[in-house]
Parts: C-alpha cells; structure tokens; sequence
C-alpha cells in the first residue's frame, strides 16, 4: 500500500511539470510581452526599437524560450506566480484569497453526491423493477439531463426567494463567518453542483450493486449461512464501490470545471468566478494560473480517489 | 457397513416461472446420499441437475419455487424437513455452511476478490460457532494445511488472486470442511481446473470423504468423474432421473437408452483416433413441450409405441439399481451393437 501510494505521487510531478509547460507555452502565445503591458500604446509605438530591445534585454524576454520557461517556474515554485494585468495585484494573492472557497464548495458537493448518489443506488438495485426504482431512474436522467444554471436559477427562485428558506447568494454575512453560520450559504451551489454527479454515481452504484449480486462469491456467501444483511454489505457493496470510486475520479473535472458556472449563478466568490471575470479582461497571465490551479486540483483529487480504489479492491495495490 | 442416510429427496418437484409461463424443471425427482459416499448427479446442460442442488440449498432464484416433494435431512436423529424451511429464515441459514456446505464450479469467481482468504474462511466459521477469533484463526491455517497448501500461515493473509485456481478450489473446499458439514454439494468442482490439478482435488475429496464421514453429492457432466468418484450414481435428463443405481450397475450395465448413449459418447484412450464416437441424435427437447410421452423418445434407438403415449414408471433393475423407461435395454444388447 505504501508503495503504491509513494509511485502513484510520484506520476503526479512529471504531469505536473507538463501542465506548467502547457501554461507557459499559452502565455507565450498571447500577442504582446511584459514591455507592451508596462507602457500605454501610443509611447509605445513612438518608442525607439533600440531602447526598447535594451529594456526587454534587460528584462530577460530576448532569453531563448526554455530558459525563460525555466526562471518562469523557479519563480512559481518559489511561490511567485506573477501579477494581474488588470489590478496589478500578486496572482499568489487572489488565488489564496479565492481558492480556499473553490475547494469547500467543491467537496461539500462531491461529499453530497457521493453520499446521496450511493444509498439511492442501492435502494433502487435492492427494488429492483419496483416504483421507487422507477421513479429515481427518472428522477437520474432529469439530473443528468438538466443544465446546471437552470436547476441552480430555479433553485435559488424557488428556497431563496419564495420560500425564503436559503440565503439568495454569497458565501458569508460579514460578522458571522463561522461554518455554523456559512452552512446555509453553502447548502444551495453545493446540491446543485452536485446534482449531475449525484445522478452518475446513482446509476452507476445501481448497476454496480446488480452486477456484483449475480457473482459467483455471493453464492458463496449465502451457502456460508450468512445473513442477507452482511451478504449484501459485507460482500455486495464493497465489490461495488470499486466502479463508483473510479467513476468519481473521472467525473472530478467536470466538478471543478463546473463551479465556474455554479460560482457565477451563486455569487460564490471562489476562483471560478475570478477566472471568468479574468477571461473578460484578456488577464492572461491570471487566467493562465488558475487554470494551472484546478489541474492541480484535478490531480491531487484523482489521486485521493486512487487512494480510495486500492483501500477498497487489493487487486488495485498489488498489481 | 451399515448404511446411514444424510439426505433423502423424495418426488421433489422445482418449478421456475418465467416469460408468464411456468417451467417444470425437476419432475419428481428422489434420490438418497449415504454417509461416506458420494453420489453422482449426471446429465446434460439443462437436466435439473443444479436445480436439484439450489433447491437442497434453498438457495433458488425469485422465480422458482419448490411445488411439492420432501427433503429431508437426517442430523443425529433429527429428521429437517428443508423444504418446510423459510429460505430467508434463520434456521435455513444455520443449515448453509453448518450442515450443507457447497463448492462451486468456477474457483476463479466463487471467493470474494476483495477479502483475504483467511478472512473468508474465519467468517464461516464464527458464523456458525461461538468460538474466538484467534482460534478461528489457528482453525483455518490448519484447515488449509490439511487442505495440502504449504506455509498456510502466510498464505491465510493473502488474497484470492495470489492463489492459483487449484489452490483456490482447495481453499473452498477448506471453506466448505471448516463447519464439519454433514453433506458436501460439489457442483461441477473441477471443470474449470486442469486435469492434473483435477486428480489433486478428487484425490482431497476422498481422503476428506473417509476421515470425516462426509456425504458428497457431486454435479458433473463427466462421466470420467463418475468412474473415478462414484459411489452411486443419478442419470438426470429433462427433469427425471432416468437411471439410478451404484456406480458398477449404472456405467457398467447400463439399460436406459440415454445412460447408454452418454457411455458411447465417451472417447476411449488407447483405442486410437479411428474410434467411432456415437453422439446422443438430435437436441435437448423443448422444456415447454407438453406431449404425453417420453421426454427422449425423439432421441431414442429403442423407442416403442408405448413410449409416445405416456411417461415410463419407474422400475427395477435388480437391487437399488432402478430405470424409468418403457423398453430398457438387457445387458448383451449393447455389446452386440459395439
């Protein structure tokens, strides 16, 4: 197990550094360099090329690509992730004040899908046929099916508006920022981000549970003498988990991906609302390290669910 | 020796409702197995033979239902009447792994891949005593010694995967012995396994047969098997048994037409690749068909017109050795033909 978990961080650096690559390669793409952001258009057109060569010399931007890319990531690794075009605020600055919110909604919504997702599917597999089966495979697809905004406008017209029952948006009321008090704020983006999810992991846990009930071992365990109870637990469900776990590692992207959307609904002020607000101000080099942010979110995700798979089926750890 | 009785089937009737329409799959079927002895269930894909297993084991489908008949366990004086038995029950459920232990065709898919095999084993066992985890534990390391595998005490932690599929049926079979079970029910135990390793396991499953007095119902489709392990043997087709008898009766003088063609079908080593395999004609009859007669008249060499008009009684050979058909063949008959 040690092993496995020691070999399955180490694949992370090598993807990690091919991502920063990617990022610095897009920064390079963009039209213009650091020179043309410190001065406005026009003296920068009336320039003199010479001076303005000796500036970039002096700034390094005339180094060949790969040792700027180098300086690039000694500088992020050293926690200088550059600044924003538009405010001129440290990027490292906005990401930690950002992501800390990104990341609690995001596992408030994966913990919500999980939990959920997985008793309603093995509900519907032990009814199998039966009119809760039937209604919560309709009740799967609507999910599945549904655009995230609209579920989240109607959501927030229906608890916060009219019911009154959930708080319309934000994170926190200024002077109540404990988690008691920010819960009810997160109860809305965290459900209906999840909702999608919610649904895979549903049908997925449901076929999961039918598959493994027709198996070979529990046979076995019922001519054991075992009860019903521990044969379809003890011996169903963790053989089933194995699938669900690995189909959350896959849907984790679309997850992070997906608080853009749900952050904007939401108000949320999580690092996807400032990625979008980024986009729309061309801020590339912001735009460049958030999204190098959800990769490595992605990653150290994918990699906890890898975590999970093996604790749940030996053959993972072994092979 | 006198023989002691573990389990008696008398006119057991299984009946399996599918597509609306209800499926006679075991047609009154009777049958005994002996203390020591091993009793073979033959018969082709489809001939009741694991229905007869699962309805012993009440571990039948939803959609299958035991219509009528007896089975009867017989435990130290006590007679247990299984098909009474509710099959969600508890006192059914004691009787699973307790007293009928079963082991599977396929070693490969009958143990649970994400549990160790010591794990697996030592449930059994506390399901069924009341005994310490530590001593269920010393119990199964000497289960799976006995059961031939070496440094058992290591091997205890590791999962099914790490084990080989003669290793792993062996490790059923230590499963199915932990609880001392009265019966052993081995459907098709070897199939999946090569030969070699098929002789190891036979070889276990006598030794365990003698030592602890198990009974064995065997489930195969090999007649090989039959000669080697036999005691006694169960010729099932369609539903019925067709022939029944001890192993020298049924093989050796064969009188059902079906026993007979089974026998034929059977390529001999040594008599060279010339040798004229006789295949039983024509298929496996639909089990819906609901004509009078026969259910192998069709395939029949030896049918009369008796055998379109109804279903043969059963009848006796000499001693145990009983037939159900109308136009049995006599010993000599055969041998004239080959």
């Amino acid at each position: 197990m040690l092993t496995y978990t020691i070999r399955r961080l180490l694949i992370i650096i090598p993807m990690l550094i091919l991502a920063s690559f990617l990022v610095f390669l897009g920064l390079e793409l963009m039209p213009g360099d650091a020179v043309s952001f410190m001065a406005d258009p026009e003296t920068l057109a009336n320039m003199d090329p010479a001076k303005l060569d000796a500036v970039r010399e002096q700034l390094g931007l005339n180094a060949p690509f790969l040792v700027r890319y180098l300086r690039w990531l000694s500088g992020v690794l050293k926690g200088d992730f550059g600044y924003s075009l538009t405010s001129g605020v440290p990027i490292k600055q906005i990401v930690f004040q950002t992501l800390p919110a990104t990341i609690e909604l995001s596992l408030a919504a994966l913990l919500f899908s999980t939990v959920l997702g997985t008793i309603l599917g093995i509900v519907s597999a032990l009814r199998r046929g039966r009119m809760t089966d039937n209604v919560l495979t309709v009740a799967g697809l609507l999910g599945m099916s549904v655009p995230q905004f609209f579920i989240g406008l109607v959501s927030l017209f229906v608890f916060a508006i009219n019911l009154g029952w959930l708080p319309i948006g934000g994170r926190l009321r200024p002077g109540y920022e404990s988690f008691i008090d920010r819960f009810p704020h997160l109860v809305l983006p965290a459900v209906v981000l999840g909702l999608a999810l919610t649904a895979g992991v549903m049908r997925y846990a449901r076929s999961s549970m039918l598959d493994v009930a027709n198996k070979d071992f529990i046979k076995t365990a019922r001519s054991k003498g075992l009860s019903e109870w521990r044969v379809n637990f003890i011996h169903g469900f963790r053989v089933a988990m194995t699938p669900v776990a690995i189909l959350l590692g896959l849907r984790l992207p679309t997850l992070i991906g997906g608080s853009v959307v749900i952050e904007q609904v939401f108000q949320w002020p999580g690092i996807g609302n400032e990625f979008l607000s980024a986009i729309r101000g061309q801020n590339y080099p912001l735009v460049m390290m958030i999204a190098f942010f959800m990769v490595l979110a992605t990653m150290v995700s994918s990699f906890l669910i890898d975590l999970v798979t093996a604790l749940l089926d030996p053959r993972v750890r072994l092979s | 020796m006198q023989q002691e009785i573990v389990l008696r089937i008398s006119n057991l009737h299984t009946n399996f409702y599918t597509n609306m329409r209800c499926n006679k799959v075991l047609k009154g079927v009777s049958l005994e197995v002996e203390r020591g002895k091993t009793l073979c269930i033959v018969g082709e894909s489809g001939c009741g033979k694991s229905v007869t297993a699962a309805s012993v084991m009440r571990l039948l489908p939803d959609l299958a239902r035991i219509e009528s008949g007896e089975i009867v366990l017989y435990d130290e004086g006590r007679e247990i009447h299984i098909e009474a038995l509710d099959k969600y029950g508890k006192s059914m459920s004691d009787l699973r792994g307790s007293k009928i232990a079963m082991i599977f065709q396929d070693p490969m898919s009958a143990l649970n891949p994400v549990y160790s095999i010591g794990f697996q084993i030592i449930e059994m066992i506390k399901r069924h005593t009341k005994i310490s985890a530590s001593i269920a534990k010393e119990k199964a390391v000497s289960l799976l010694r006995e059961m031939g595998i070496s440094s058992p005490e290591t091997r205890i932690k590791d999962f099914p995967h790490q084990f080989s599929g003669g290793m792993r049926q062996r490790a059923m079979i230590a499963m199915a012995m932990s609880c001392e079970p009265k019966l052993l029910i081995a459907d098709e135990p070897t199939t999946a396994l090569d030969v070699t390793v098929q002789a190891q396991i036979f070889s276990l499953m006598e030794k365990l047969k003698k030592e602890h007095g198990t009974a064995v119902m065997m489930i195969t489709h090999d007649m090989g098997v039959v000669a080697e392990m036999a005691d006694d043997v169960v010729v099932m087709y369609m539903g019925y048994i067709v022939e029944r008898g001890s192993v020298q009766q049924v093989l050796k003088n064969s009188t059902h037409p079906y026993t007979v063609g089974l026998m034929r079908s059977i390529p001999m080593i040594g008599k060279g690749k010339k040798q004229k395999l006789q295949p039983i004609r024509g298929c496996t009859a639909d089990p819906y068909d609901t004509s009078p007669g026969c259910p192998f008249v069709t395939r029949c060499d030896f049918s009369i017109q008796l055998c379109h008009e109804c279903i043969p009684e059963e009848s006796t050979v000499s001693g145990n050795h009983k037939v159900r058909c109308h136009n049995p063949i006599q010993k000599g008959a055969v041998d004239a033909r080959t």
